[in-house]
């Protein structure tokens, strides 16, 4: 299952089902109680664009199906 | 049963939580626990393209998404992974216009060979990289200039040093590849499975 990621050099969009989840420092509440996960994603393979592995913050991430 | 409670989070979350779980754990059975219909929906398709077969329950606002399978299931491996397994990323590096030393013509014709020679490599020739006396090769009236872009059209990254091209005073006159840097170069080397110099 592939995400859609946006290549931080070119700012270019690319799909790609080889990540994974690192720095995982779970579910921080502010206080309001909004949830959001402190947590990275890495790529495993190269950008297409610029051949980097970007790391990206989860939350920046777009739903992938909806 | 590995159990998640991903309520209160934005989709894609809960979804990445999901994947977490199962690379870490390869469990059978997976509850996830989420509050909005986009998360239980996104939920429940990944379930099911990793195999497992799924049902909601709803308590209250909330959806209990329950995924199951047979157990020995092996984890999914990503179809990039599948098709690239034994495939190589190779990066060729020219760092002169002539192939070994001795006779300076017969060195020559030996690149030119050597270049044309490449494509038989295939699609793992993923990096050719033109440093130094070897950014001639890359300028107007060069004999390859053809040939590389021929392999650029194709969808081969040329890279050319750009230190270099100003060195010999050849900026204006590169025809093929991308002016690069030292950091480009490394970065190229270091995502190389193999790095052949000439």
């Amino acid at each position: 299952m592939k995400f859609t990621f946006v290549c931080q050099e070119d700012n270019k969009i690319f799909e790609s089902d080889r990540f994974r989840i690192i720095d995982d420092r779970g579910v921080l509440i502010d206080g309001s109680g909004n949830k959001t996960w402190d947590a990275k994603v890495e790529l495993l393979s190269p950008c297409p664009f610029c051949g980097k592995k970007h790391i990206f913050d989860v939350n920046e991430l777009v739903c992938p199906f909806i | 049963m590995k159990e998640i409670d991903a309520r209160g989070l934005a989709c894609p979350a809960p979804v990445l939580q999901t994947k977490a779980a199962i690379e870490e754990a390869n469990p059978n059975v997976i509850k996830v626990i989420v509050d909005n219909e986009a998360s239980k929906q996104n939920v429940c398709r990944f379930l099911e393209s990793r195999n497992y077969e799924t049902s909601v329950q709803e308590e209250e606002s909330d959806f209990h998404v329950t995924g199951k399978r047979e157990a020995g299931f092996a984890p999914e491996v990503s179809t990039h992974e599948k098709s690239t397994t034994g495939g190589k990323k190779i990066m060729v590096m020219l760092a002169t216009d002539r192939m070994g030393f001795g006779d300076d013509e017969l060195g020559l014709k030996l690149m030119i060979s050597y270049i044309k020679t490449l494509k038989e490599m295939g699609p793992e020739l993923w990096r050719l990289v033109f440093v130094n006396n070897g950014v001639k090769l890359t300028i107007k009236d060069s004999e390859v200039l053809p040939v590389l872009k021929g392999y650029e059209k194709d969808g081969l990254h040329i890279m050319v040093c750009g230190t270099c091209l100003t060195h010999f005073d050849l900026l204006d006159k590169k025809q093929v590849g991308e002016t690069t840097n030292m950091l480009d170069i490394v970065t190229a080397m270091q995502l190389a499975d193999k790095v052949i110099n000439i």
